[in-house]
């Protein structure tokens, strides 16, 4: 199955708030998070990931920080903000109306 | 020894390429660490370190395709370009506001207007030819091409009111002076040709959103209408760049000319129309009979 680029678009916002709210990451580990949670479905780009992470950032949705990672390389990380994750509560919201209506109309479909 | 050092030099050039398209420096850094990440997977695999670098630089894609993802600064050579052209289109209604107080023959508001709108026209041409010239292809989708279309439906906006103004307040002029509204002498029509054409190169980049490129070929295509319009039929034909009223076989040709312009114009605008709805006969899925 290919998930369509609009679509994929669409959720990187909400995917990566939410993963954001669990902890701080950067964008290698946020594009292997998404692959493993999606199981091999959601296949990111890091040309669509870090635009959407610097646009985010400054919304003010995100914030950066460069810190040493455990090979003693720098990496640039992300943590949630207070404004992200009250966007996160309506992302959330929207993605749940959405899913709910359109498995209602699938469900009534396949009576 | 050699590959350290040719994989440095690639280090090097893939950071030159990578910051005009994602605009600083930290973003550069960023990618490298995510690079570097990549490649450490890679070679924990098995993979020699150039041969990740290849592959890993690769996947993360072009500065291409990161700059269509970027709003792209405007460059100080193109702010300069465009404050430039303002500056002398600026100037133009200056000198037209300047005719219109001190120069007696020429004080009236139609040529004020008109004066006004030539010197837009003429303006579009380094405008057009910056644009197709000079502003890269990353750019032509992006922010600096997007400033310069808006600065040319802009003059188009300026040129066919103000051709439009001057227009109508030369035929109230002509009433008053000369007895008749309109009587088709060549330096009328040429107003009403460029009237026309102007306006028409406005409501094609109003309702069809030219990309820049098409955008500053249109500005040139009505650039070259004007000259053409004003040079050929009114100068060299008719023989001055004044009213003429003659009605002897110049002036019939001249207005000939004039029309056929239009004629020209009209299907040179028209090929910037999709296929089918510009030349429906000539479209591939016409009806054969």
């Amino acid at each position: 199955m290919k998930i369509s680029k609009e679509l994929i678009a669409a959720s990187s916002t909400p995917l990566v708030l939410s993963i954001l709210a669990e902890g701080e990451s950067y964008g290698y580990a946020l594009i292997q998070k998404v692959r493993e949670l999606s199981g091999d479905k959601l296949d990111w780009s890091e040309g669509m990931l870090y635009p959407v992470l610097h646009r985010l950032e400054e919304q003010g949705l995100i914030k950066a920080s460069w810190k040493e990672g455990e090979t003693g390389r720098k990496r640039k990380y992300y943590s949630i903000t207070a404004a992200g994750r009250r966007e996160t509560v309506s992302q959330k919201e929207q993605w749940e109306a959405v899913s709910f209506t359109l498995r209602r109309v699938w469900g009534l479909n396949h009576g | 020894m050699d590959e350290i050092r040719i994989l440095e030099n690639l280090w090097s050039d893939w950071r030159r390429n990578m910051l005009p398209a994602v605009g600083t420096r930290d973003r550069v850094l960023e990618l490298e660490s995510h690079v570097r990440d990549a490649m450490d997977h890679e070679m924990a695999a098995g993979m020699d370190e150039l041969s990740a670098f290849k592959l890993c630089a690769r996947n993360l894609g072009s500065p291409q395709e990161f700059a269509m993802q970027y709003p792209q600064p405007v460059s100080r050579a193109n702010r300069i370009a465009l404050w430039s052209v303002r500056a002398v289109w600026f100037l133009g209604f200056l000198v037209a506001a300047f005719y219109l107080a001190k120069v007696p023959r020429l004080s009236t508001f139609h040529v004020f207007f008109l004066m006004m709108g030539y010197w837009t026209i003429l303006c579009s041409l380094p405008m057009g030819l910056w644009v197709w010239f000079a502003v890269r292809e990353t750019d032509a989708g992006e922010t600096t091409g997007q400033v310069f279309k808006k600065e040319m439906i802009r003059m188009f906006a300026v040129s066919t009111l103000t051709f439009t103004l001057g227009t109508w307040l030369g035929m109230v002029w002509s009433r008053e002076n000369l007895g008749a509204y309109w009587q088709n002498d060549p330096k009328e029509l040429v107003c009403a040709v460029i009237t026309l054409v102007s306006g028409a190169c406005l409501l094609l980049a109003w309702r069809r959103d030219p990309s820049p490129r098409r955008m500053a070929s249109l500005a040139l295509l009505a650039f070259g209408v004007a000259v053409w319009c004003y040079c050929l039929p009114l100068y060299w034909m008719v023989g001055n760049l004044d009213h003429s009223y003659g009605g002897d076989s110049r002036w019939y040709l001249a207005g000939a000319l004039l029309v056929l312009t239009l004629i020209l114009s009209g299907i040179a605008l028209a090929g910037f129309l999709p296929r089918k709805t510009a030349f429906p006969l000539l479209a591939k899925d016409a009806p054969s009979n």
